[in-house]
């Protein structure tokens, strides 16, 4: 009996070995790491005995920077506007599609596509897309007889753009959630409002989206912390520029940490990120209740 | 019994974070000890893999051992048109060797933190880097590269230096120590269309408007007369261009237009002056010619595009790296062949001056490469004279730097610009901030310029704060 219960337990332990492994190796004991850089003077082209405990001198100094604190509001309005506006269209296109029509499993594999594309890419191709000289946009206004701005080279007109290129990717993938919610909801109350007399418009707004509240948080949670680490379009994009118009907190991570290697700097500023997500992440989940059951 | 397993639990992640501990860690042994090895590497030729590469190349190694890859990180370009060259040259040169090559190409704007992050790793990624001087003193303090002076003792590259201009052998030499071998140099230049510059409607226009003849100018404000004459947009047709979204060209047109104004970059005691009054009347004078003179979408162009739009005939004139000259005389890439003129940069002001910016590219080893040997071997063979001249006739941006190219008679029928570099390179260059920082001044330029043209703030403001961040990255 004892044999068992010891084998049982030595069963266990030995599939979540690995597990255990691999989350300390490369999650865990970085993160000690960076937490821990993140209270000293620790530059990476520094020989390392000039690397030295400074307490909270690179919190301070990080939060004397206009740019990170420009950094920090920009991500945070990004964020915002970005979750905002694709969950607006992601509603509109996921009703629209709820419904069958002819061609609708091909207009639904179509929208997956930007999904699929690596961010990368996504950025240099809309970075040739917004060319003045060659790109396909301007070409496009240029037609209908309207100048195209320099898009990358105004602050505005880059911000634009990169919200653009963020909702073109990104809109998607909310409508594949709310529309799955959307077609898991019962199909006898939608029955009863239309015997009611309701309209299409009444019916989505008293019926789909509040009982696609708790999918619409999942999503919001999602693509909120996805956008809070914008880095890969954006620095494929613009760099962060013009000067640090579309320079988030990962794009000034990033530069301080790997171009002017202040790698006790960039841990600082990592941390506070981390912070922040995670106090937005306890939040959102307390609001949609996203731990308990219905 | 569950206490057990904890205690076995706690255990093996207390292992895994130490191998993984040691893993990273290795960064801290090899950086320290990177000189010594470096020396040591250097000097022996016992070790392992880079015995058998000093064996191969002295052709007494058996076709049985084992190949050693030397791993060569180069910037994209031109140098990816010179790989096959150097490795059919390698071979004809070493017909025993077992070395082989591994080629990574990264753009100007990730080469320099691949670098710095391969060598804080300290893992051995790469042997040999193509490094620009801006560069070195940094790289040199981090302990990134290692010295070549006893290589260059024991098997000299050849005709080291005489055959080489003075002017390529300053910037990577630190307290004696030589770093790096040059591999390709190019000033800024003052590139115009010969067929504008001469046509005589065009001269009789200017003579008539401007009150002087239309010749290349020998002063800023002749350039901006010039390029308004020629702004045309109605023809497709612009004075000048300047590209504003290029880490290189970005902050170096600023550079090079406050030096022609006699600006300065330090105080005497060593503070940064990047705001004095020339800087930002150089930053002002840049904003107008882009905003007046250059196309619509200067400000999003980077250095290809606007070679480009000389290339395809679009501008009357521009400066630029001499490496482009090559770039405009091909026939089957360029609309100017034989149109291009080649001038020193215009003076600015009474105190100004006609110096060219100068900085010039290296082929160095790491100081954590496994193949030091091998890889000193591979560099014989890149800077060797035939190479040098390979690469320069070769017309995708190479400019040699030997003195055999810069003479050859082939070279200067094809380029005549090599004269003009010549003038340049005898005593009218000038150099790069020679600091540890250069390449985030150059960063932090680059953002300043950005900021100016998108209107964020006036040249005075936008260089007090570009200045005052320089003088933070120096202290740092």
């Amino acid at each position: 009996m004892r044999t068992n219960k010891i084998k049982n337990y030595l069963n266990r332990f030995v599939f979540v070995v690995p597990s255990i492994i691999l989350i300390s190796g490369f999650t865990l004991y970085p993160l000690i790491f960076a937490f821990v850089n993140s209270f000293k003077k620790y530059k990476l082209t520094e020989p390392n005995n000039n690397i030295k405990f400074i307490g909270f001198e690179n919190y301070i100094e990080i939060f004397k920077q206009k740019e990170f604190i420009e950094a920090l509001i920009r991500t945070i309005g990004l964020t915002i506007l970005l979750v905002i506006v694709e969950l607006l269209i992601g509603i509109i296109i996921a009703v629209i599609l709820s419904d069958s029509f002819k061609g609708h499993g091909i207009i639904r594999s179509v929208l997956l596509l930007p999904i699929a594309a690596t961010p990368v890419i996504v950025g240099l191709t809309w970075k040739l897309m917004y060319d003045p000289r060659v790109g396909v946009i301007n070409y496009l206004l240029n037609l209908i007889g309207i100048e195209g701005p320099v898009w990358l080279a105004n602050s505005r007109w880059a911000l634009l753009a990169v919200i653009i290129m963020d909702v073109w990717q990104w809109t998607p993938f909310m409508v594949i959630i709310l529309l799955a919610g959307i077609l898991g909801q019962p199909k006898d109350l939608y029955e009863a409002a239309l015997v009611d007399g309701a309209n299409r418009f009444r019916v989505v707004t008293k019926i789909t989206i509040p009982l696609l509240k708790r999918v619409m948080g999942v999503a919001i949670l999602i693509r909120a912390s996805d956008v809070f680490r914008l880095f890969d379009q954006i620095w494929m994009l613009t760099r962060g520029g013009p000067g640090t118009a579309t320079e988030t907190l990962t794009v000034r991570i990033y530069r301080t940490g790997f171009s002017y290697f202040e790698m006790g700097e960039a841990s600082a500023m990592s941390f506070i990120m981390l912070i922040i997500m995670m106090i937005f992440i306890i939040f959102a989940i307390k609001k949609i209740n996203l731990l308990e059951e219905t | 019994m569950k206490k057990i397993l904890l205690w076995l639990l706690v255990m093996l992640v207390g292992i895994s974070m130490l191998a993984t501990f040691s893993l990273v860690g290795c960064k801290t042994t090899t950086t320290t000890t990177a000189a010594a090895e470096t020396t040591a590497a250097a000097e022996t030729t016992s070790a392992t893999e880079t015995t058998k590469a000093v064996e191969t190349t002295a052709a007494t190694t058996t076709t049985e051992s084992k190949p050693v890859e030397v791993k060569l990180l180069f910037l994209a370009g031109g140098l990816n048109t010179l790989a096959p060259m150097i490795e059919k040259k390698f071979n004809e040169l070493n017909p025993n060797s077992n070395i082989k090559f591994v080629y990574e190409f990264a753009d100007y704007g990730t080469l320099h933190d691949k670098i710095a992050i391969a060598e804080a790793g300290g893992a051995g990624a790469y042997d040999i880097y193509w490094t620009i001087t801006d560069w070195m003193p940094e790289f040199i303090k981090a302990g990134f590269l290692m010295p070549l002076d006893s290589y260059l003792e024991k098997d000299p590259i050849d005709g080291w230096p005489n055959t080489y201009p003075q002017t390529v052998l300053n910037f990577q030499t630190v307290d004696g120590k030589l770093y790096g071998i040059p591999g390709h140099d190019g000033p800024y230049m003052l590139f115009y269309r010969t067929d504008l510059f001469n046509n005589e409607t065009e001269k009789n226009n200017f003579k008539e408007k401007y009150g002087y003849e239309l010749a290349p100018p020998e002063t800023w404000d002749q350039f901006k007369d010039i390029a308004n004459f020629f702004t045309r947009p109605d023809k497709n047709l612009y004075g000048t261009s300047f590209a504003g979204n290029d880490p290189q060209a970005t902050p170096y047109d600023l550079v090079q237009i406050a030096h022609n104004f006699g600006a300065k970059y330090w105080e005497d005691n060593g503070y940064p002056t990047f705001n004095s009054d020339k800087w930002i009347n150089a930053l002002e004078f840049l904003g107008k010619l882009y905003k007046e003179n250059s196309p619509k979408g200067a400000p999003q162009l980077d250095m290809m595009g606007r070679a480009d739009m000389f290339k395809e005939g679009k501008l009357a004139m521009y400066a630029d790296w001499t490496g482009f000259a090559g770039y405009f005389e091909l026939q089957e890439l360029s609309n100017v062949v034989g149109k291009v003129g080649y001038s020193l940069m215009p003076k600015g002001g009474n105190d100004g001056n006609r110096d060219s910016l100068d900085i010039y590219w290296c082929y160095a080893v790491s100081n954590s490469s496994k193949n030091k040997d091998a890889a000193w071997q591979v560099i014989k063979v890149l800077t060797n004279p035939e190479i040098d001249k390979l690469w320069t006739i070769g017309g995708m941006g190479g400019v040699g730097v030997r003195n055999s190219t810069l003479n050859d008679p082939e070279v200067l029928k094809q380029f005549p610009f090599y004269k003009t570099m010549a003038e340049i390179l005898n005593g009218n260059a000038f150099g790069s901030p020679y600091t540890p920082a250069a390449a985030q001044i150059y960063d932090i330029l680059k953002i300043a310029v950005q900021n100016y043209l998108a209107g964020s703030g006036t040249a005075k403001e936008i260089l007090d704060a570009a200045n005052a961040k320089i003088a933070g990255a120096l202290t740092k």
